[in-house]
């Protein structure tokens, strides 16, 4: 056979492929070609070692071009999911919306101030039975809109077990969802989590700040300068790494961990347990509840001092640190910071 | 080898060459094939795959012989990605092994 008739089968096992997805996989066997006939490899030992077009199984996962029945639903700006398990979306500057569906089915919408946007801006979408994966592709018209007007609009239904949302600076705002994971990663977006139930959620931002009302499910976010408004949060475990991000907490975590350069915290934890805040200069204020049977008390500081009025016992450490039992040192609270103030009080 | 247990494994083959190095299709495609029976036109398949999901980039180099070649080259979300499925695959093996074993128990 020639290299030619054989690549010529390549792109009729293709043809249901999205048309830049077949040219680049014809360009990488033109030069796969190109390598072997150069090492004095002839091209029937070349298509030989290729293999039989027929073998190429591994078509799935490989963008589709929509086929005729599609296009109704389909187009450039409105795609649906067939609820899938997962859902991931790259939506770069644009702002994400994600609430639940009417039906069993995921929806997406790009929209600019309220229009669809037309001939611009696309949704490319890659679906396998499992994930279905969205992305927004620049446009090839000449002219372009203006990225940070767009916003993308999702609703999810409840087949959906895990949402992954990456944007750069669009806002990321989630809402009345109930899922096993959820993990949102902006640079400067800011995040609006309300009413949420997932077993996780994974929060990563740079400056982006966050707002969460409502939430059950672990939570661990990872910040540099975003600030943290958590209210109304029950689980297991809340997890906080911040360099300068300030956090206002209240909630019912029982492990709390947090690690911070300078941010500042106030925490009002009614059903702790266990709280380790590790701080350079960050100033915190722990509020634990009426009626506890016991604090323990672990600090460590170089200048950093620790104010405590808990179980109608007061004191306060100066540099240095120490260890306090108070009653029966049921919630153990572990304070480490160089030059940041702590202030425990029930 | 049985047709099952190469589907499973080629991405980590794959991803295995490219931790160790950036490479081009052909050169990639003959070190796999040097060891596992496979037909290397699925190999390009499964690099643009592993393409769209972000674990791989390609570039452009000139070489001193011929036209530019495209090298394929693991991003760091690959990596990531390479090591989890890699810890998968050694346990993998250890549980396949315990079961294996326990043909020679009475």
């Amino acid at each position: 056979m020639k290299k030619e008739d054989y690549l010529k089968q390549v792109e009729e096992a293709l043809k249901n492929t999205d048309a830049a997805t077949r040219d680049e996989i014809l360009d990488d066997f033109n030069q796969h070609f190109a390598a072997g006939i150069r090492q004095g490899k002839s091209e029937d030992e070349i298509i030989a070692s290729l293999g039989d077009v027929s073998q190429f199984d591994d078509l799935e996962g490989l963008p589709k071009v929509s086929k005729q029945e599609d296009k109704v639903e389909d187009s450039q700006t409105k795609t649906t999911g067939k609820g899938q398990r997962g859902v991931f979306i790259d939506a770069r500057h644009a702002d994400v919306t994600v609430r639940p569906s009417a039906d069993d089915t995921h929806h997406v919408r790009l929209i600019k101030d309220g229009n669809f946007v037309e001939n611009s801006y696309q949704l490319e979408r890659i679906e396998t039975a499992d994930e279905l994966r969205i992305k927004i592709v620049s446009p090839k018209a000449f002219f372009r809109i203006d990225e940070r007007d767009l916003a993308l609009e999702i609703e999810l239904s409840d087949a959906c077990k895990t949402l992954r949302v990456e944007t750069a600076s669009g806002d990321v705002d989630l809402g009345e969802l109930n899922l096993d994971e959820i993990r949102v990663r902006t640079a400067s977006g800011d995040m609006e989590l309300e009413t949420l139930r997932s077993t996780r959620v994974i929060l990563n931002s740079a400056s982006g700040d966050y707002s969460i009302d409502d939430l059950k499910g672990d939570v661990s976010i990872e910040t540099a300068s975003g600030d943290m408004e958590i209210d109304g949060h029950q689980g297991e475990a809340l997890s906080i790494t911040s360099v300068s991000g300030d956090l206002r907490y209240a909630g019912t975590a029982r492990s709390v961990k947090i690690t911070s350069v300078s941010g500042d915290g106030e925490l009002e934890l009614s059903n702790v347990e266990n709280v380790k805040i590790d701080t350079v200069s960050g100033d915190f204020e722990i509020q634990l509840p009426r009626d506890i049977s016991g604090v323990k008390l672990n600090f460590s500081a170089m200048s950093g001092e620790l104010d405590f009025d808990l179980m109608d016992k007061k004191g306060r450490y100066e540099g240095h640190g120490g260890s306090t039992l108070i009653g029966d040192g049921k919630i153990n609270l572990t304070l480490n910071s160089v030059s940041g103030d702590f202030s425990v009080e029930n | 080898m049985n047709a099952q247990f190469k589907k499973g494994v080629l991405e980590l083959c794959v991803l295995a060459q490219l931790a160790n190095g950036d490479m081009y299709g052909y050169e990639l495609t003959e070190r796999i094939s040097s060891q596992i029976t496979v037909a290397t036109g699925t190999l390009y398949l499964l690099l643009k795959r592993l393409k769209d999901d972000e674990y791989v980039t390609t570039y452009l180099q000139e070489g001193s012989e011929g036209p530019a070649r495209k090298y394929y080259t693991l991003t760091s979300k690959g990596k990531t990605y390479y090591e989890e499925l890699h810890l998968e695959w050694i346990e993998f093996i250890g549980q396949v092994k315990n079961l294996l074993k326990g043909e020679e128990r009475i």
